[in-house]
């Protein structure tokens, strides 16, 4: 009974206009049933008989059942799918309001022997009483209704997101599976692309798999990549994930932070044109490039791709493909025949051998003048154009140039100041100790109340040599109290202010 | 001054009571200083013997010469720039390593080590009819080229009619705004407070303090004195030598210890690192700095002994060391032999 009434109640709140449904509610006596197997004992409940209310519901429940009632409120019918109804986020579903309730329990606190205690505790007939409120009890109905709202997407941490929305690719996947002795510790999985794949066939028409692009490495120098196929997207993720590990490859870095050296690379339409960089510069590349250096423990490099930019396979490829062909100082130095030499800015350009070659030779070729030009076999990549502003030479640029010069330093005296006296202030400060600039504080309401006495007394300490800040500063706390219309509750003689 | 043609600027602090007032306050806290003036407890005039032929050669080898120590990466504060590379031949690597040497040589320049300068007290004219003329001081500056900024002209004239020289303090003041040093500010860094600078040193950034120090104030300013002097004793006093081995600094302040009679740590230092040169070197320099002689004895161990034996004040601790250097390094003679023989 209890459960129909709820359910008419539900019905009410979330579709007030129904019509032909109608209500009418009227007391209605209960009695209830001694339980058989117990010593048959009478009891009556002249209590209850006036409080509950029951729903007396018009002709039509019996040509519409509750369950038929439910469905059409929470669903939407084969046609309406079809046409993309009932897709919209945070739709309402059915709720179970019957859970969580007892048969018993209500919302006073009663004992009813035979019904939620036993008729007879030891030698004693246990008497229907009161007993003290639970106030919990609704609070906890009231939560579990909540929870069965509306259905929401499980929640993920920004950094556990992918690239874009829902989506699975630029996820992290976890370890692959460990495969007898190998545990792959410390290894990670990333989605790079996770996509519907199509096969026409003979008998079967159009056959749909799920194709799952993943790289997994241990962000040391190790990462294998490879695709997996399967009807389930979550079966073609662990296939592709196992077999990524069983094709693992040793990336060389430079310290362990960047590549050994500027490379360009290509596989089908995508090229990939990678530059080293120093500390702290981080990876500027496409996200496919980027995900793939996360995974091996690449943290700063600059990566430009051509061509194909959307080929995920293909840019993977080229990158990976760029990494492996890599050569080492030693190499560069037994091709050469001449020494590898680094200068850095930071160490006052030291030359730094890196690698010496086995025989020195005397003489350079015009491809030994550049390691770039060496490693690029004579090519060089193509630099362009620096962009020119149009206006560059345009009067009115020269006009703000001329303009702005004078503000040149500004920013720099700003800093000084700040690192001296802790705020800005003007070379006037000694004499005159307003000379600084005011801090922008938000005013509280009660505050600015205050702030017009606070300001009536600045103004009367410099009336000697009034300056027009404090003055400016008056005013201003007369416009806030104007337009807080709490001006009134303050008794001020406006004119005198002004005029003391 | 009149006589030369001379381009001279004056500045009027009249609208800028903030400068003029600076001066006054700089001065005050100059006086405070000078009050606790810091004392380094030398025997003698520490230039008479930094200027030395003999002592700068011991200092020069005493310092060292760590290439990946001297060229050490720095924080230049700019952004940092992908390393270049180069393809050289063995001549090439020579010619490269041959201007490398030059650039070492200067890198390791050491800064002498000099005594606080006497403060400027000299009165050119006094002018009563002019007393009252103005509320604030002239400065006048000689601005013309080809002159070193020690030896600038800078006068001043103050509001009770005095023209006098300008103090240390204002002409470095000037100097630095018509001719800027890079590196230098025109106030002191607050790094260099008392306060401060303890803090610097408990993190070990001994070379950094004593490079700004360097940049910042002449040699023989009270204020470089102060802040050298107090690194070096912070140095020996924690046995941090390692740390300023191979830098400029490694030679002022040998010899400041030396002056200053507190070279035993580093002689124990350099015993037990087992840098048997350099501590010949130092107990060489002792003698220069003590009686203006080289020693007489050529065995640089007995030389040691001697010094242990004879004028040492930790003699106890270093005696403990330089016996168990004998051992190890007698041990390690055997060692060789039984290998010579061996392969003989």
């Amino acid at each position: 009974m209890a459960g129909l009434w709820n359910a008419a109640k539900c019905l009410v709140q979330l579709s007030p206009n129904l019509r032909y449904l109608k209500l009418s509610y009227r007391p209605i006596a209960t009695t209830v049933q001694p339980v058989a197997h117990l010593p048959t004992v009478k009891i009556t409940t002249p209590v209850l008989s006036s409080k509950i209310f029951s729903p007396v519901i018009s002709p039509v429940r019996h040509t519409m059942p509750a369950e038929k009632l439910w469905k059409g409120v929470t669903s939407v019918s084969n046609a309406g799918k079809k046409r993309g109804r009932g897709r919209a986020v945070g739709k309402k579903t059915a709720k179970n309001l019957n859970r969580g309730q007892v048969i018993g329990v209500g919302k006073t606190n009663m004992l009813w022997p035979g019904l939620n205690s036993p008729v007879i505790q030891g030698k004693e007939l246990v008497q229907q009483r009161k007993l003290p409120d639970d106030p919990e009890r609704e609070a906890k109905l009231l939560k579990l209704r909540d929870e069965m709202g509306a259905f929401r997407l499980l929640r993920l941490s920004p950094l556990e997101r992918g690239w874009s929305g829902p989506k699975l690719s630029g996820r992290s996947v976890g370890p692959p599976d460990p495969v007898g002795e190998d545990k792959f510790e410390g290894f990670h999985t990333t989605v790079l692309e996770f996509k519907i794949v199509c096969n026409m066939k003979g008998n079967l028409g159009r056959t749909r798999r799920t194709s799952a692009f993943v790289i997994t490495g241990n962000g040391n120098g190790l990462a294998g990549f490879a695709i997996g196929k399967a009807q389930m997207g979550m079966t073609a993720l662990r296939k592709a994930k196992n077999r990524a590990a069983q094709k693992l490859m040793y990336v060389e870095r430079y310290n362990n932070h960047t590549v050994m050296h500027d490379f360009y690379s290509a596989f089908g339409k995508s090229r990939v044109f990678v530059q080293k960089k120093p500390e702290g510069y981080g990876l500027v590349c496409h996200r496919v490039i980027r995900e793939i250096c996360k995974t091996i423990g690449i943290k700063d490099i600059h990566a430009k791709v051509e061509g194909s930019t959307k080929n995920v396979q293909h840019v993977a490829k080229a990158f990976m493909v760029g990494l492996l062909r890599q050569k080492s100082f030693e190499m560069i130095a037994e091709e050469t025949k001449l020494h590898v030499v680094e200068f850095r800015k930071e160490r006052d350009n030291f030359p730094q051998i890196m690698a010496k070659p086995s025989q020195v030779k005397t003489t350079k070729s015009i491809n030994d003048m550049d390691l770039n030009l060496h490693l690029n076999e004579g090519k060089v990549v193509t630099k362009k154009k620096k962009f020119r502003m149009i206006s560059e030479t345009d009067p009115s640029w020269l006009n703000h140039l001329s303009k702005t010069e004078r503000f040149r330093n500004h920013e720099k005296v700003r800093l000084n100041l700040l690192a001296q006296y802790g705020e800005v202030r003007s070379f006037l400060f000694d004499k005159y100790p307003e000379c600084r600039q005011i801090k922008f504080v938000k005013k509280k309401e009660e505050e600015s109340r205050c702030l017009l006495g606070i300001n009536r007394e600045k103004f009367r300490d410099y009336r000697s040599d009034v300056l027009w800040i404090d003055e400016m500063n008056v005013m201003s706390s007369f416009n806030v109290c104007v337009l807080e219309s709490s001006f009134a509750d303050i008794p001020v003689d406006l004119d005198k202010v002004f005029n003391d | 001054m009149a006589s030369r043609a001379t381009m001279f600027t004056f500045s009027k602090f009249r609208y800028f009571p903030v400068l003029k007032h600076r001066v006054a306050k700089f001065s005050v806290s100059r006086n405070i200083l000078n009050s606790s003036a810091f004392d380094p407890g030398y025997s003698r005039d520490p230039a008479e013997v930094f200027f030395k032929e003999n002592v700068q050669s011991l200092l020069d080898r005493l310092t060292g010469r760590d290439y990946d120590k001297v060229f050490h990466g720095r924080k230049l504060g700019q952004r940092l720039e992908p390393p270049k590379y180069e393809l050289l031949t063995q001549a090439e690597v020579d010619q490269v390593m041959a201007e490398m040497e030059e650039k070492l040589k200067k890198k390791l320049q050491m800064p002498p080590l000099l005594k606080e300068r006497e403060p400027i007290n000299k009165i050119l004219s006094f002018n009563p009819e002019l007393q009252g003329f103005d509320d604030c001081k002239y400065v006048f500056i000689n601005i013309s080229q080809g002159i070193t900024n020690r030896n600038r002209e800078v006068v001043v004239r103050d509001p009770n009619g005095v023209l006098r020289e300008a103090s240390w303090e204002e002409k470095q003041k000037m100097c630095q705004i018509y001719f800027p040093t890079p590196g230098r500010e025109i106030y002191t860094p607050k790094m260099f407070e008392e306060a401060n600078i303890q803090d610097c040193l408990d993190q070990g950034e001994f070379e950094f303090v004593l490079d700004r120090a360097c940049a910042q104030f002449d040699p023989d300013d009270p204020d470089y004195v102060r802040v050298t002097r107090k690194t070096y004793n912070f140095v020996d006093e924690n046995a941090k030598f390692a740390s300023l081995r191979s830098t400029r600094h490694f030679g002022p302040m040998v010899l400041h210890l030396v002056l200053s009679k507190r070279m035993d740590n580093l002689l124990f230092h350099l015993i037990n690192s087992k840098d048997i040169d350099a501590a010949a070197d130092l107990v060489r320099l002792f003698h220069e700095v003590e009686s203006n002689t080289s020693p007489t004895e050529v065995d640089e161990f007995q030389l040691i002994e001697n010094y242990i034996q004879g004028p040492a004040l930790k003699k106890s601790a270093l005696e403990l060391a330089w016996q168990s250097f004998l051992e190890i390094d007698k041990q390690r003679r055997e060692a060789l032999g039984q290998q010579n023989k061996a392969s003989n």
